[in-house]
């Protein structure tokens, strides 16, 4: 099985899976993990839907199109997942009260 | 003191009673689970399954498929050979999407024309008067992609089973929900 087939069923499966644990007792995590754990929502359901679109349009098979496509269909549930949760952990909730206050 | 006494037995951990609503509970607790780490593991799947299966539903109305209605010009007894009808569909769809080859024929003698597709990656298909083998459409298979998506099949021949799955967790879904639902007060 090829990398970009991992990429798929990681992206599929386990990052759902990483997700669902990550958000038991979710409140009682520290704000950094709440932040991760909501950029990595939002980053993985953006990107089903982006995934969803580039693997049926054009209805035709993506090896030997356009690389964009290609790589849009294997890669983006796991690299949505993991920017969102970058993001989310970047700009998690302490610190941006922590900001206001300044 | 009395009302204890009409539960039934006691055992070691409880009342016969009490044994089966703990055992209610668990299996309750059980399925909440089932239904949540299912759910959210199938989401992916079971969303694509769907969504491919309606397009191939209304592929006819979505043009996912050439529809061509075609009437019989003469007996089938009087039809070219099927080598002559394949070369004259490997001349209307150019050399490139030839040299993938003939993926299959399919003759249908009450409409009088053949359907050739072939093997490339849009999966072009040549529909062909039998007896003059007059080119009457020329298109993609969209609808090819879509059922090898749908089975998962595009990904490798062993990724069938990731739609079998999906089909598994959908009926776990629908048991556990179900549940879920008409006791809701099980698991507490």
């Amino acid at each position: 099985m090829s990398a970009e087939h991992w990429a798929l069923l990681v992206g599929l499966f386990a990052i759902p899976a990483l997700l669902l644990a990550l958000g038991h007792r979710l409140r009682r995590r520290r704000p950094l993990w709440r932040g991760v754990f909501w950029g990595a929502v939002a980053g993985h359901s953006i990107a089903l839907m982006a995934m969803l679109i580039a693997t049926l349009y054009p209805p035709v098979a993506w090896e030997g199109g356009p690389r964009a496509r290609d790589a849009a269909v294997h890669w983006s549930l796991l690299l949505g997942s993991l920017v969102g949760g970058a993001i989310g952990g970047v700009l998690h909730p302490n610190r941006r009260r922590g900001e206001r206050a300044h | 003191m009395e009302r204890q006494k009409t539960d039934g037995p006691k055992t070691t951990s409880g009342t016969w009673g009490g044994r089966r609503r703990h055992r209610w509970r668990v299996f309750s607790r059980w399925t909440f689970y089932l239904h949540l780490w299912l759910g959210l593991l199938a989401t992916g799947v079971i969303l694509l399954v769907s969504v491919t299966g309606v397009l191939l539903n209304h592929k006819r109305p979505f043009g996912l498929m050439p529809d061509v209605s075609h009437a019989p010009s003469g007996p089938f007894e009087e039809a070219l050979p099927l080598a002559e009808l394949a070369r004259r569909a490997e001349a209307a769809v150019g050399p490139t999407v030839a040299a993938a080859g003939i993926d299959r024929m399919d003759v249908r003698p009450e409409d009088g024309l053949v359907k050739v597709r072939f093997d490339d990656r849009t999966v072009q298909e040549v529909d062909l008067d039998l007896n003059t083998g007059r080119v009457l459409h020329v298109g993609e298979r969209n609808d090819v992609f879509l059922e090898k998506l749908h089975s998962g099949e595009i990904f490798g021949d062993g990724w069938v089973l990731l739609s079998d799955a999906s089909a598994v967790a959908l009926a776990l879904l629908l048991l556990s929900g179900y549940w879920l639902w008409l006791f809701p007060r099980a698991r507490s």
